[in-house]
């Protein structure tokens, strides 16, 4: 029999099923293209900044890694700003030389520092980074080259989590494998909607054009890019050039900063709300929001299913068990064991089919990236990842949502 | 190029559901048709088991009669009752065929005439089975819960008392008048409900106790 709860169900699947093709119709179509660097014309004065609120574990290494960077010294300037830190960041800081450093105080938002680095900079093109990522010595060489192009407003590079060791940074991992790589087919559309603050490039008279990074927004780095693309130019990804990035090491810390994330995105999404299926704004408003949108809506239609399902499966079971219990009986037809026989329908097809495209999905995503997950553990942790991890994706949007329309707000830090 | 995208995106999506559906379509008829022909040669089965007790009587005589038409109404009986955990089970499943509905009636009517020849055959033969028949709702969502542990209830105790006990299962909702008939004669207003050797009507829940008071088990 077909019931409203089966029609919702057969749409989940749609949708999903619809995006899933679209990945792998864009893998096929640019694949080619996925690694490709354009040549290098010139060298633009390049200025780095790095905001630095309370980061003595990893600020150090962080600015090595940058005076390693490849590039020529007469077109390199890095600015760290110390925004207000309380611990020992200042006079570690203080210990390099050939940087340029600011002090402020602190505003509560990330953007704050940003902006206050980007005005001190002269560098034609800017380049933010967070004080606990590590570039490679090359991702200048290997980005640079993007803005030959003077459509390109943003460069973004492929993030990767440094050293996974617990459960948690190895499910992370494979994460941000899989939007490093989904990120660069949404390139193929102008769709990249986050230039993320681990490392990304911007081109700064477009910075000023769209009035910098907005400071009443925790996610400031999607929120700059939803302007860039609102604008009409072009944020483009290079994925050869590699940054890693520690990630928080246990389930609060990653709790807290999914919230901020899904927090920021629906400020972003509120405050752009208006470019939806406006065809002037190209592609930020025929794919990228409606894309924004549909995510939301599609992740809580998906958990809305799961719970009910498991929630009547776990209701009718429990009843079972205690009726049984009440009337002195076994809770299953010895003779048959019917309840365990499982039959396929086209419900079980879909559920089938959609896992095996995600599990396809997330090993084409290690391929194509040249990323690894070796061994019984790795296939433990794509079967968590497909399995648990994601699932709690909506509880967190859900949270998340809880929380921004309760007006609370939320802080960077 | 990107307009490019979403039409091939499109169209191949739709394919794969489309598919998807057929698979699903398949899958659902396939179980339909097993069913429509399994009811089907249980009704020739039937027609000839009950013929060949017509037989036995006129040409036979009358003790290896009875006897003989007791085994095959009784292994009939074990046919019809796994069958109808079949047809059960693909209720549940199958999502495209509410013609499964038809089968049902077509099976409730099958059990309703091996339960008059039963009650034939306790009068003529003095067979000494019980016949526990149990009324239940097909539409009804609320009674599934209860109905489900009467089934199993049931379904384990016709497992333990074997050829001694048969167990007749009817759906009171499926508009067939003989069954309203009965609903009426015996006045059963609610589901769960068994009516043992055509003479006690228990209402709700019964545990295996309850009703082995009433058997022969």
């Amino acid at each position: 029999m077909f019931y409203l709860v089966d029609l919702a169900y057969l749409l989940f699947m749609f949708v999903s099923l619809y995006f899933t093709v679209m990945f792998f119709i864009l893998f096929f179509e640019n694949k080619e293209l996925i690694q490709k660097i354009p040549k290098l014309v010139r060298y633009p004065f390049v200025s780095i900044i790095v905001p630095a609120y309370n980061e003595e574990k990893t600020v150090g290494k962080t600015i090595q890694n940058l005076k390693n960077l490849i590039y020529p010294k007469n077109k390199l300037e890095i600015i760290v700003v110390n925004d207000g830190s309380t611990d020992n960041t200042g006079n570690i800081i203080k210990k390099f030389k050939g940087i340029k450093i600011f002090e402020k105080s602190n505003q509560g938002r990330k953007a704050f520092a940003l902006n206050f680095g980007i005005k001190k900079a002269k560098g034609e093109i800017i380049t933010c980074i967070d004080a606990d990522s590590f570039p490679k010595s090359d991702s200048l060489l290997k980005t640079i080259p993007f803005f030959n192009d003077t459509s390109v407003g943003a460069v973004t590079t492929s993030v990767i989590v440094k050293e996974p060791k617990k459960l948690i940074q190895k499910l992370q991992y494979l994460e941000y494998v899989m939007i490093v790589w989904s990120r660069k087919l949404l390139e193929f559309l102008d769709g990249i909607y986050v230039t993320p603050g681990t490392m990304s490039l911007y081109r700064k008279s477009i910075l000023e054009e769209i009035g910098y990074f907005d400071e009443k927004n925790i996610t400031e780095d999607i929120e700059v890019a939803w302007k860039i693309l609102r604008k009409g130019y072009k944020i483009r990804m290079s994925m050869p050039a590699k940054v890693y990035t520690n990630v928080p090491s246990s389930f609060n810390k990653w709790w807290n900063q999914r919230i901020r994330w899904n927090i920021g995105g629906f400020q972003t999404s509120i405050k752009h709300i208006d470019a939806v299926f406006k065809s002037r704004f190209k592609s930020f408003g025929m794919f990228v929001v409606p894309f924004f949108v549909i995510s939301y809506v599609i992740s809580i239609l998906g958990f809305g299913l799961f719970l009910y399902i498991l929630g009547q499966g776990v209701y009718n079971y429990s009843n079972i068990l205690i009726k049984s219990f009440i009337y002195k009986s076994v809770p299953v037809n010895i003779s048959t064991f019917t309840d365990f026989i499982m039959l396929p329908n086209v419900f079980t097809i879909f559920g089938f089919g959609i896992f095996i495209l995600s599990l396809l999905w997330v090993l084409t995503s290690l391929k194509v990236t040249g990323m690894k997950l070796n061994g019984l553990k790795g296939i433990y942790t794509i079967l968590i990842y497909l399995t648990l991890y994601i699932t709690i994706f909506p509880i967190i949007l859900l949270y998340s949502s809880f929380k921004f329309f309760r007006g609370k707000g939320y802080k960077w830090r | 190029m990107k307009n490019n995208i979403f039409i091939k995106t499109t169209v191949i999506t739709v394919i794969i559901f489309i598919l998807g559906i057929l698979v699903g379509l398949w899958l659902d008829n396939n179980r339909l048709n097993e069913i429509k022909d399994s009811i089907t040669s249980m009704d020739i089965e039937w027609n000839d088991a009950r013929l060949q007790g017509i037989f036995y009587q006129k040409i036979s005589n009358q003790s290896s009669s009875c006897e003989d038409a007791i085994k095959s109404n009784l292994e009939f009986n074990n046919r019809i009752y796994q069958k109808g955990i079949e047809i059960e089970k693909s209720e549940n499943i199958n999502k495209f065929t509410p013609e499964i509905v038809y089968e049902k009636r077509r099976y409730a009517l099958l059990q309703l005439q091996f339960w008059s020849n039963s009650i034939n055959l306790k009068e003529s033969c003095n067979a000494n089975y019980s016949s526990v028949v149990y009324f239940y709702s097909f539409f009804d969502e609320s009674k599934k819960i209860d109905q489900n542990i009467q089934s199993i209830i049931l379904s384990n105790l016709k497992e333990e008392c074997g050829n001694n006990m048969i167990l007749i299962p009817l759906p009171l909702d499926l508009s067939i008048s003989t069954i309203d008939f009965i609903k009426s004669s015996y006045e059963i207003n609610s589901t769960p409900s068994i009516l043992i050797d055509e003479k006690t009507v228990l209402t709700g829940i019964q545990n295996r106790e309850d009703i082995l008071k009433y058997i022969n088990c």
